[in-house]
């Protein structure tokens, strides 16, 4: 946790990534469309933090974690705390920033080579990135990471089919932490597992992250999951982010439409709520990225739109609530009315 | 008594030995009512469903007893079955884009089914089409019924699902985790749909999902299963309110909550049996906070302790509701070592490539997503 007062480590500015859509048929002299997955996307990274970062499927999430360890070509500036812009390197200058920020991927089996045993896994960010330490040195990192991982480290020459989905996605997180990075991008870590196994993998993380003071981006399409673990939460939408907060000011108190929508659809293991909830429906479906609605994105889905939403694209506002910046990029926001509700439930029927 | 089953094995004969799936469960379904089945990956919910549609992959069997309306129905004929499956049972699978025919036009699709099973005219089957379409709130009904199945997003190629499901006016409808593989806003919608279209049809409706959350919202009783067998049983309210099994006691307090303060989660410590070689006594054994000596030696058997609500536990009532002892913190290697064993389990026995490769222990296919 943070008092959110030290320098950020990573400070990223009007992030953008686009893709050049070319369809079947097209010309070779025709221009490319282009598909805007994250779209100006500005945060910050403090030290020892979580950053959760949420959306439905398509808003960019994971675009944008690929961009920030350059696995995908993106524009714009990410300020490593050294004052790096991390964009701007070339492959073989990336090299040296990349045991500082490692990657958890979703698939706890695919993301792990068949043909390698957990003990070369887990050492492979070892031999590349510290290329001087002796074979001797190595395994004895290996299996004390695994021991912190809660694996046993006899299990060292074993192959990852050997292994549960949890236990796989213990080793991917040994893989990401035995560079000692400061950073760690998870990508929908845990939704791969059930229920019981998911809760061990998130404590954890949580875990890990106090006893090394490690900052989390971490990314998941369940609220639930990213409220409990995050310190401040982003919230996507076609490639821009509505709002920005502390975890708990975000939950309780959200000011976007759009949060407002995704957190009355989470259903609640409490039957009493589950049958008083009042879902905000979202009308039809999320327009194409290729074509994003003018001014606010979300307005064609937006039970408050007006006139102005379509003109105007509103920027990324607001004060400081308690510890954190609250900030959302809406005209109108504010919680919405039983009212407005009810007539947005009755134009979606 | 709409569906009643009693003493449902189902059996897999797999490369690696038997995979004892589902043992000796028993369940019913009233007219009208919603049943919750909850359980992890390889609970044995899924096959469950599977034998009593008499959809088993080729090498499962199944032995016990499904009685629909009073007639047997379990390893009936085929005939009888397919008769059965549209007209009076139907079922909606997790994913609907795997589950619609990517090479037919919806309207065929839907179509067919109406004329194979009522016998209507290939235009009065497609207007009937486009009817339940619209039930299922798709809009523009008539102009995208003659839309391939891969231009509709997901949330959509639910909703054909859920329609062509419903064409005949079945009685019992099984959704096997109809939402998972959506988003959050769109489950919602689904969920929303079902509860309305299982009022104004007055089907009833077995709904499988691992989301608690999901069943707290749209079912009347539940059951909860782990390693193939019934551990819990009961309505809605009490189980969420005072759970009286460790297992479903443990799985509620292993959930992250959006409307609470985030503590630090209770996980279960180790993984699902392997169910290739289970436990002797009961399944969750291995991981369980209330373990007692007789547990270890055979399957408590399920008591009804109060109307309508029963379980399958050893440790006295009071002793689970009092909440688990003091954690005898279970070090981590330990827990892997009991449990190293897991990976061979269901995999073998379905036939579906796709979600064999997804079916290795503790991974849920039902998680996977785009």
């Amino acid at each position: 946790m943070t008092n959110g007062t030290s320098a950020p480590l990573l400070d990223v500015r009007d992030l953008r990534v686009t893709f050049d859509i070319r369809r079947d048929g097209d010309m070779p002299w025709t221009p490319p469309r282009h598909l805007r997955a994250v779209n100006g996307v500005d945060f910050t990274i403090r030290p020892g933090e979580t950053l959760g970062i949420v959306g439905e499927s398509g808003c960019g999430k994971s675009t944008l974690a690929r961009a920030l360890i350059g696995l995908v070509p993106a524009t714009g500036k990410a300020i490593w705390q050294d004052g790096t812009d991390l964009l701007s390197l070339s492959a073989r200058q990336m090299l040296r920033y990349r045991s500082d920020i490692q990657m958890v991927f979703q698939d706890p089996l695919a993301s792990l080579n068949p043909r390698m045993t957990v003990g070369q896994i887990i050492a492979e960010p070892l031999t590349t990135h510290r290329k001087g330490l002796s074979r001797d040195e190595v395994k004895l990192r290996v299996k004390q990471m695994m021991d912190r991982v809660g694996l046993l480290p006899n299990q060292i020459n074993r192959y990852p089919h050997e292994f549960s989905g949890g236990q796989c996605q213990r080793i991917g997180i040994a893989r990401a932490l035995i560079v000692e990075p400061k950073l760690i991008i998870c990508d929908e870590p845990v939704s791969a597992l059930d229920v019981s196994i998911q809760a061990q993998v998130i404590n954890l993380l949580d875990d890990l992250q106090r006893d090394l003071g490690l900052a989390l981006v971490f990314i998941a399409h369940d609220l639930s999951v990213v409220k409990h673990i995050s310190d401040r939460v982003m919230v996507l939408y076609l490639g821009k982010v509505m709002e920005l907060e502390g975890a708990d000011e975000v939950y309780a108190n959200p000011q976007h439409p759009y949060t407002q929508a995704l957190l009355s659809a989470v259903p609640v293991p409490d039957p009493a709520r589950e049958r008083a909830k009042r879902i905000i429906p979202l009308v039809g479906d999320l327009p194409s990225p290729l074509a994003p609605p003018s001014g606010c994105v979300f307005r064609t889905r937006c039970p408050r739109a007006q006139p102005l939403c379509a003109a105007e694209v509103p920027a990324l506002t607001g004060g400081r609530h308690g510890a954190h910046a609250h900030r959302f990029a809406c005209h109108f926001p504010g919680p919405l009315t039983a009212t407005e509700i009810d007539a947005h439930r009755e134009a979606a029927a | 008594m709409l569906l009643e089953v009693k003493d449902l094995n189902v059996r897999f004969a797999t490369p690696d030995g038997e995979v004892k799936a589902v043992n000796g469960i028993d369940l019913d379904v009233e007219r009208g009512e919603t049943l919750g089945i909850v359980g992890e990956s390889g609970s044995g919910k899924s096959q469950l469903a599977f034998a009593i549609m008499g959809l088993l992959a080729r090498n499962g069997t199944a032995t016990g007893s499904v009685r629909f309306e009073g007639q047997e129905i379990l390893n009936a004929p085929a005939r009888t079955l397919s008769k059965l499956r549209a007209e009076r049972i139907a079922m909606v699978f997790q994913d609907p884009m795997t589950s619609l025919n990517p090479y037919m036009r919806v309207s065929d699709q839907m179509a067919e089914v109406l004329m194979l099973h009522k016998g209507m005219g290939k235009s009065a089957a497609v207007a009937e089409s486009v009817r339940m379409l619209d039930a299922v709130r798709i809009p523009d009904a008539r102009g995208r019924v003659k839309l391939h199945p891969h231009e509709f997003s997901g949330g959509m190629r639910q909703r054909v699902m859920i329609a062509m499901a419903l064409l005949c006016r079945p009685d019992l409808l099984i959704a096997d985790e109809p939402t998972t593989a959506l988003d959050v806003t769109v489950q919602a919608q689904i969920m929303e749909l079902l509860d309305d279209l299982q009022r104004d049809f007055g089907m009833a409706m077995i709904l499988i999902t691992h989301d608690l959350g999901v069943v707290a919202g749209s079912c009347e009783r539940v059951m909860v299963m782990y390693g193939g067998r019934t551990l819990e049983r009961a309505p809605v309210d009490p189980l969420f309110a005072a759970p009286t099994q460790p297992y479903t006691q443990g799985l509620l307090s292993a959930i992250p909550r959006v409307d609470q303060r985030g503590s630090r989660l209770s996980a279960i410590p180790g993984s699902p049996p392997n169910m290739t070689r289970p436990p002797a006594g009961c399944p969750f054994t291995p991981r369980c906070a209330y373990v007692m000596d007789v547990c270890h030696q055979a399957m408590p058997p399920l008591v009804t302790f109060e109307p309508g609500r029963s379980r399958a536990c050893y440790a006295e009532i009071e002793r689970v509701m009092a909440g688990p002892p003091p954690v005898v913190e279970m070090p981590e290697p330990a827990a892997a070592e009991l449990l190293e064993t897991t990976a061979p389990d269901l995999t073998n026995a379905l036939p579906d490539a796709a979600v064999a490769g997804a079916g290795s222990a503790g991974v849920t296919p039902e998680g996977r997503r785009p």
